[in-house]
């Protein structure tokens, strides 16, 4: 299979399963399925079965199958037939086949070799159908035949000769015989079989046959007996036969045949259909005894009642490489529009037509421009709709119960952004249930709290920025224990008065953790610092807000998108950087005299009654030209996250919305992430800026 | 060039057939999502063949081929189906499907369908 199929599949597999994921953790909660929702799940399964099957994904094929077929019966039957108690099991198991095709497709992505015991999954499951099968055959008793007794009719004979079969399955009465083979490989050969037959019915009526084996169209099994002898048909007369074989090889599939008669000359060899005789209007009207099968399926069929199903599929989906590809050509075309509007040769000019063209176009690229970035938005529900799968896993484990409550679920972001903040969500939830929510429900009765934790997940934006937070009503953080840890960690140093803000950013450092043993959930040897670094990759902030024994609060703030951003365009000497407006507090104009010199961090200013560090661009970056008295240039006051410093440059040009373009691969290779650069912007002259990342400058100041 | 209409609520699906038949040199196909969209697009386009699976939502393609065998008495449906749907498959063949496919097949067996009801492309 080629790849863009591979990603086709994969695609299509995430959604369904992220949809029923959401199905059945909402039916849980009602503690049954409707009619629909185990309409919806059957399909699902069906659809699981169908795409892995034809990439060959066995294990994924079988377990689908087997839920398949356990939604088959309850959508026959109705959820009535899966009693209150054991509907948790139901409930388990299709929770476990979920994590099942989770980790098989994880699989699948990584190139690893899929599972090869399923057992154990699949024996849950068909112990489960049987049991459910039972109950509904004790209740109907008289419904359900044996299936046994019905495939006793299939004929087990090895293929032979056809004089034999001649022998064998040609009879006096129908001397006429006709036998078939299907395309090998082609499925269902017993319903090709039954095709066969319908369509002579159809197509000479009245024509006396009839045919072997006799129960193609009830007895599945029937298939293997044709792949292997055949088809047979048997006529009253030669007339009959001939007309039938144009109407037989008409049929799909049918691959050869062959006619034989009984007694007389045995194996007639394959004799062309070219007597199209009279479509056989010979009545041979005795009655058409033995081929009498009506239509009995249509009580199996299950067929659709009244489906109303929301229209998923206004949606497509796109690669998301084209749509990088499409905003780098809108941001050209932002820029090549300035560059027009703007350009030195009309200084001066009086262009009315012009004036007021070019403003047109000015308001239809900055549509375009959001228009197309609102293609990359997605909201954040997906993200927020797996924590409650892991709310509800942990709060059964752990024996909290505990509700997880989302508020903004539509709120959108950045397709990239809301990829990357997965993890770092997953994890925060992971602590509020593992250290925030109180071990027994007992403790919070104590402290006059509802019994049930809760966990409130929450989206909104900001301008430019989503805040997303964790909010629980948990114990909340004990800023004695977290200090001694911090202490015991290395991290604190014994005799400093920290603050309660001080206290809480331990928790935020590499190499902490609050509690001592690592649980299965929280520990894995991953901190909050991981989720602070993974957030302030994409441009984002951490913070934390607790009090003891009134839960905590997790803040993040993330740049809706990392494509567009708000910039202060500063120059020194003739090179022009671009620093996020987000990270600047304030400008101010200092003299020499405002330096204090500080024997750790070197030359200070002191601002709002707090020393901060300068950083001269110049100096950081080695430039010729610049100022380097104080006195000349301006000092940015500038933050990230808990980063706080003062940055000197020569002059402010300007506020400006611009594009970000990453660095291409071979530069990023001489590590100037590492050197206080996060990426670079084009101007509206079509100069280059190069846009300055501020926690890094500090970090490699530092020499981090 | 002989229309052929895929209906499969499944994405990956028609992905599948699609590639398929365009490699080989069906190029003038369309796609359904579900049987109420089939019934519709089949209205509008009157295409030369559907290739329609069974179970789907907003109406499955059982309803969906006695609906267009309605419209047209003639059309070319060929059902896909997988193992275990028996019953349904009858209902079709019963139902007017010239044809029906089991999932999972090869790219030959759709294509050998094909052929034999549109002829080559």
């Amino acid at each position: 299979m080629d790849n863009d199929m591979l990603e086709a599949y994969l695609f299509e597999m995430n959604t369904l399963l992220e949809q029923i994921d959401e199905l059945v953790l909402g039916s849980e909660k009602a503690g049954s399925f409707t009619d629909e929702e185990v309409n919806e799940i059957f399909r699902i399964m069906h659809t699981i079965k169908g795409s892995s099957a034809m990439m060959e994904y066995s294990s994924l094929m079988t377990v689908a199958h087997r839920v398949e077929d356990l939604f088959f019966i309850i959508r026959d039957k109705s959820m009535e037939v899966i009693p209150t108690e054991l509907r948790p099991e139901l409930f388990d198991l299709i929770f476990q086949s979920i994590d099942f095709f989770r980790s098989e497709l994880e699989k699948v992505e990584s190139n690893q070799p899929l599972a090869d015991n399923i057992e154990g999954l699949v024996s849950k499951v068909e112990g489960f159908t049987r049991r459910i099968q039972n109950r509904a055959n004790g209740e109907e008793e008289s419904g359900a035949p044996e299936p046994e007794a019905e495939a006793a009719e299939v004929l087990t004979e090895a293929a032979c000769s056809p004089e034999e079969l001649a022998d064998r399955y040609a009879s006096a009465e129908r001397p006429y015989a006709l036998q078939i083979f299907f395309d090998e490989g082609c499925g269902m050969e017993n319903l090709r079989a039954f095709m066969v037959v319908n369509s002579l019915r159809d197509a000479a009526e009245g024509t006396n046959f009839d045919f072997l084996p006799s129960d193609v169209e009830s007895n599945p099994e029937s298939a293997s007996f044709i792949v292997e002898n055949g088809f047979f048909l048997r006529f009253m007369s030669e007339a009959e036969r001939s007309a039938a074989v144009p109407i037989v090889t008409g049929v799909g599939s049918v691959s050869t045949y062959q006619l034989f008669d009984y007694k007389e000359e045995p194996a007639a060899s394959a004799a062309p259909a070219a007597s199209a005789a009279e479509p056989a209007a010979a009545p041979a009207a005795t009655g058409t005894s033995s081929a009498a099968v009506p239509a009995a399926a249509n009580a199996a069929s299950g067929a659709a009642v009244g489906r109303q199903a929301a229209n998923k599929e206004s949606l497509i989906s796109v690669n998301l490489s084209k749509l990088d590809k499409l905003m780098a050509v809108v941001s050209e075309i932002v820029i090549a529009e300035s560059m027009v509007t703007a350009s030195p040769d009309l200084k001066g000019l009086k262009l009315d037509n012009f004036t007021q063209a070019s403003r047109q176009l000015r308001s239809l690229t900055d549509e375009l421009q959001d228009v197309s970035m609102s293609l990359r938005m997605v909201p954040v529900s997906a993200t927020f709709q797996k924590m409650k799968r892991i709310v509800r896993d942990m709060s059964k484990k752990l024996k909290r119960e505990t509700v997880l409550e989302l508020v903004g679920e539509d709120t959108e972001v950045d397709k990239t952004i809301v990829d990357s903040i997965g993890d770092p969500i997953m994890h925060i939830v992971r602590n509020s249930m593992d250290h925030g929510i109180e071990e027994q429900a007992s403790e919070r009765i104590a402290a006059g709290k509802d019994p049930v934790g809760k966990i409130i997940l929450s989206a909104r934006h900001t301008g430019s920025e989503v805040i997303i937070e964790v909010i629980d009503d948990g114990r909340g953080a004990d800023d004695e224990a977290i200090l001694n840890k911090a202490m015991r960690q290395g991290l604190a140093q014994p005799g400093i008065d920290y603050s309660h803000k001080d206290i809480l950013n331990f928790l935020l450092m590499p190499g902490f953790s609050t509690n001592t043993e690592v649980t299965e959930y929280s520990g894995r040897g991953v901190g909050m610092d991981v989720v602070r670094s993974n957030v302030e990759n994409v441009g984002g902030t951490v913070s934390l807000s607790s009090e003891l024994g009134n839960g905590m609060t997790t803040t993040l703030k993330i740049p809706l998108t990392m494509a567009i951003m708000d910039g202060m365009e500063v120059s020194v000497g003739d090179s022009i950087f671009t620093i996020p407006i987000n990270n600047i507090r304030q400008i101010f104009k200092f003299s020499e005299k405002d330096i204090v010199h500080d024997a750790v961090h070197g030359e200070t200013i002191k601002v709002m009654d707090n020393f901060y560090s300068v950083i001269r661009a110049k100096d950081f970056y080695q430039l010729q030209d610049g100022y380097d008295s104080i006195d000349d240039g301006i000092v940015l006051w500038v933050e990230a996250g808990d980063i706080s410093y003062c940055l000197f440059v020569d002059d402010l040009i300007g506020e400006q919305q611009v594009v970000v373009k990453p660095f291409p691969l071979f530069i990023n290779d001489y590590g100037i992430k590492n050197n206080g650069i996060s990426g670079c912007t084009i101007l509206g002259d079509g100069t280059i800026s190069i846009i300055l990342d501020v926690s890094n400058i500090y970090m490699s100041t530092l020499g981090v | 060039m002989a229309k052929i209409l895929l209906v499969d609520d499944a994405a990956f699906m028609r992905k599948v057939v699609r590639d398929t038949l365009s490699k080989n040199g069906y190029n003038d196909l369309y796609e359904a999502v579900d049987g109420a969209d089939a019934v519709e697009k089949y209205s509008e386009i009157s295409p030369d063949l559907v290739i329609m699976d069974i179970t789907m939502p907003n109406m499955d393609g059982l309803e969906a081929l006695k609906a267009i065998r309605a419209k047209n008495g003639s059309a070319n449906v060929v059902m896909c189906s997988a193992m275990g749907q028996e019953a349904m498959v009858i209902e079709a063949i019963q139902s007017g499907a010239k044809d029906f496919i089991v999932k999972p097949f090869k790219p030959e067996r759709i294509l050998k369908t094909v052929t034999s009801i549109v002829g080559n492309p």
